[in-house]
C-alpha cells in the first residue's frame, strides 16, 4: 500500500483512539463528581408493614361507581445515610395473581398543594415514619400487592395486602 | 528432480516480477536502457523483455526430470537475478514500514480499548463502594440547649418553643385540620467553611394519630401567601439549603402540622461531606411545646427581624 495512506491511516487511528481515552477520562470524572447525588437515590426506606382501613364508597366528594376507597398506611424504616421526601416515594399496586382477575387499584391521593395528607413529609435516615395514600379500589378485589421498586438499582419490595 | 539453491528465483513466488505487465513505465524504461545501452543490441539478438541473451555473461543449465519424464531446462541470466534482487529489496524495505504503522495502530487501539474499559469499571467499582457506605448507618443524636456550636464556624440559638402563627379559622381554604407554626433560628457566623452551612437538613418530628411523623419545613411559595398579611417579609423565611457559614441569619422556619400537636422536637442534621458520599455524622434534637396562636406574640415575631 502507498506509504502516504498508510501514514494517513495510522494518524486517523492515532487521533481516533487519542479522542476515546479523553472521552473515557471525562466520563469518569464526570461520573464520579455526581457520584454523591446518584447515591443519594440508590437507597430506599424498606416497607416494615402495611395496613389498609376502609373509607366508603364516596371519599371528599369523589365517587366511583364499582369502586371503593381505602386508606393505606405504610411504614417505612429508613436505615441509610439520606432522608426520602415523600415527593421520592412511589409505589405500585400490582392485584394480579396467578389466573386471578386483574383488579384496578388506582392511587388518588391528591397532589395539590394544599392537600395536607403527605404534604411535607419527610422519612429522615435512621428513622421510621408511616406514609399514608388514598387508594380507590375496584369491587372484587380481595388481595393486592405493594410494589416498591428503584429507578436506579432496580431492587424490588413486595408487600401483600389482604382487603 | 534436481535440487538447485540458485533456482530461489523460480521458487521466490516472485509473482510481481512475472506478472508486471509489459507497459509498466519504470520497468520498460529501465529495460530500454540496459537495451540501448547494452551490446546486445548491436549484436541484434533476441528481444525477448524476459531474457536479453546478449548481456548473458553466465548460464547455467538445469536438466529437471520430473515424474512424467519430461525434461524441464530453467536458465538463469544476470540480469533477471538483479531484477529479482531489486524487487527483494523493495518488498523487504516496504515489509519494515508496514509493520510499524501496523504497531502503531495497535499500540493507540490497546491504549483505547484499556482506557474505556478502565473507565467504566472504575466508575462501577466507586459506585457500589459508595451504595454500600450509603448503608452503614453510624450517627449520634445529641440533645441540645438554647444555644450550640454548629460545625466549627456557626453558632446556633433556639428557643424553647414554637409559636402558632395561623389556623384554619385564619385563612379560607387553608389545609384542613392543620396549623402553621413558626420556629425561630438564629445563627452567627463569621468564617465560610466548605460546606460548613448550619441547619442544612432540618426537620421537626411529631406525633399524630399514634404514629411519630416527620416534615420538612413548608417552603416560601406555600407559606409566604399566608404570612404576607401579618407583616413578615421573604427575608424571615429561612432556608433549608443551609444558612449562616459566613454571615449571621435571623428567621423563622415554618411548619404545617395538625392542629392538635402541642409539642415537636426539632431535629438537625450534621453531616461528613466528601466526594463520594455524603455521611450522617450528628443529629441535635431539642424539644419545643407549641404555643398557641396569640397576636400580641405574632407582633413580637414580626418585629424580630435583622441579620
Amino acid at each position: 500500500m502507498n506509504h502516504v495512506i498508510k501514514t494517513i491511516i495510522t494518524v486517523l487511528v492515532a487521533v481516533g483512539c487519542s479522542f476515546v481515552c479523553l472521552l473515557s477520562v471525562g466520563v469518569f470524572l464526570s461520573e464520579t463528581d455526581f457520584l454523591k447525588y446518584d447515591v443519594e437515590r440508590m437507597a430506599d426506606p424498606v416497607i416494615t408493614d402495611a395496613e389498609i382501613q376502609y373509607l366508603g364508597e364516596s371519599y371528599e366528594g369523589k365517587q366511583e361507581e364499582g369502586s371503593a376507597y381505602y386508606l393505606l398506611t405504610v411504614t417505612l424504616d429508613n436505615q441509610y445515610n439520606y432522608g426520602r421526601e415523600e415527593s421520592g416515594i412511589y409505589l405500585g399496586y400490582d392485584s394480579y395473581f396467578g389466573n386471578q382477575e386483574i383488579y384496578m387499584v388506582r392511587d388518588v391521593s391528591d397532589y395539590s398543594l394544599l392537600d395536607s395528607l403527605n404534604e411535607g413529609y419527610y422519612y429522615p435516615a435512621g428513622k421510621s415514619s408511616v406514609y399514608r395514600r388514598i387508594l380507590c379500589i375496584e369491587n372484587g378485589c380481595q388481595e393486592f400487592d405493594i410494589v416498591y421498586s428503584n429507578y436506579y438499582t432496580k431492587e424490588e419490595q413486595r408487600i401483600h395486602v389482604n382487603l | 528432480m534436481g535440487d538447485n539453491k540458485n533456482d530461489d528465483f523460480w521458487k521466490s513466488g516472485n509473482d510481481d516480477f512475472w506478472n508486471k505487465p509489459v507497459a509498466d513505465k519504470d520497468w520498460l524504461n529501465e529495460d530500454e536502457n540496459s537495451f540501448f545501452h547494452s551490446d546486445s543490441r548491436q549484436n541484434g539478438n533476441n528481444e525477448n523483455p524476459y531474457l536479453y541473451q546478449e548481456q548473458l555473461k553466465t548460464q547455467k543449465q538445469t536438466d529437471y526430470s520430473g515424474l512424467s519424464g519430461e525434461m524441464y531446462t530453467q536458465t538463469q541470466s544476470t540480469w533477471a537475478t538483479k531484477q529479482h534482487q531489486k524487487e527483494k529489496n523493495k518488498k523487504k524495505d516496504g515489509g519494515k514500514q508496514v509493520h510499524i504503522h501496523t504497531i502503531i495502530c495497535l499500540v493507540f487501539i490497546f491504549l483505547a480499548v484499556i482506557s474505556a474499559v478502565g473507565a467504566a469499571s472504575a466508575i462501577k467499582i466507586l459506585k457500589n463502594q459508595a451504595a454500600e457506605l450509603a448503608k452503614k448507618l453510624d450517627y449520634e443524636e445529641i440533645e441540645v440547649g438554647d444555644s450550640f456550636q454548629y460545625n466549627d464556624n456557626n453558632k446556633a440559638y433556639l428557643e424553647d418553643a414554637a409559636y402558632t402563627i395561623v389556623t384554619e379559622e385564619d385563612f379560607k381554604g387553608f389545609p384542613k385540620g392543620m396549623k402553621l407554626i413558626a420556629v425561630y433560628v438564629k445563627v452567627e457566623s463569621d468564617e465560610y467553611v466548605r460546606d460548613g452551612y448550619a441547619f442544612k437538613n432540618c426537620y421537626a418530628g411529631f406525633e399524630e394519630e399514634g404514629n411519630v411523623v416527620y416534615k420538612k419545613p413548608a417552603g416560601e411559595s406555600l407559606v409566604y401567601s399566608y404570612i404576607l398579611g401579618l407583616g413578615f417579609d421573604k427575608e424571615q423565611i429561612l432556608s433549608t439549603y443551609g444558612i449562616g457559614n459566613g454571615f449571621n441569619s435571623t428567621g423563622y422556619f415554618f411548619f404545617f402540622v395538625p392542629e392538635e400537636v402541642d409539642e415537636i422536637t426539632l431535629y438537625m442534621e450534621k453531616r461528613e461531606e466528601n466526594k463520594k458520599i455524603s455521611m450522617l455524622e450528628k443529629v441535635y434534637m431539642k424539644n419545643m411545646i407549641v404555643l398557641p396562636e396569640e397576636g400580641m406574640v405574632t407582633e413580637m415575631l414580626v418585629e424580630r427581624k435583622g441579620r
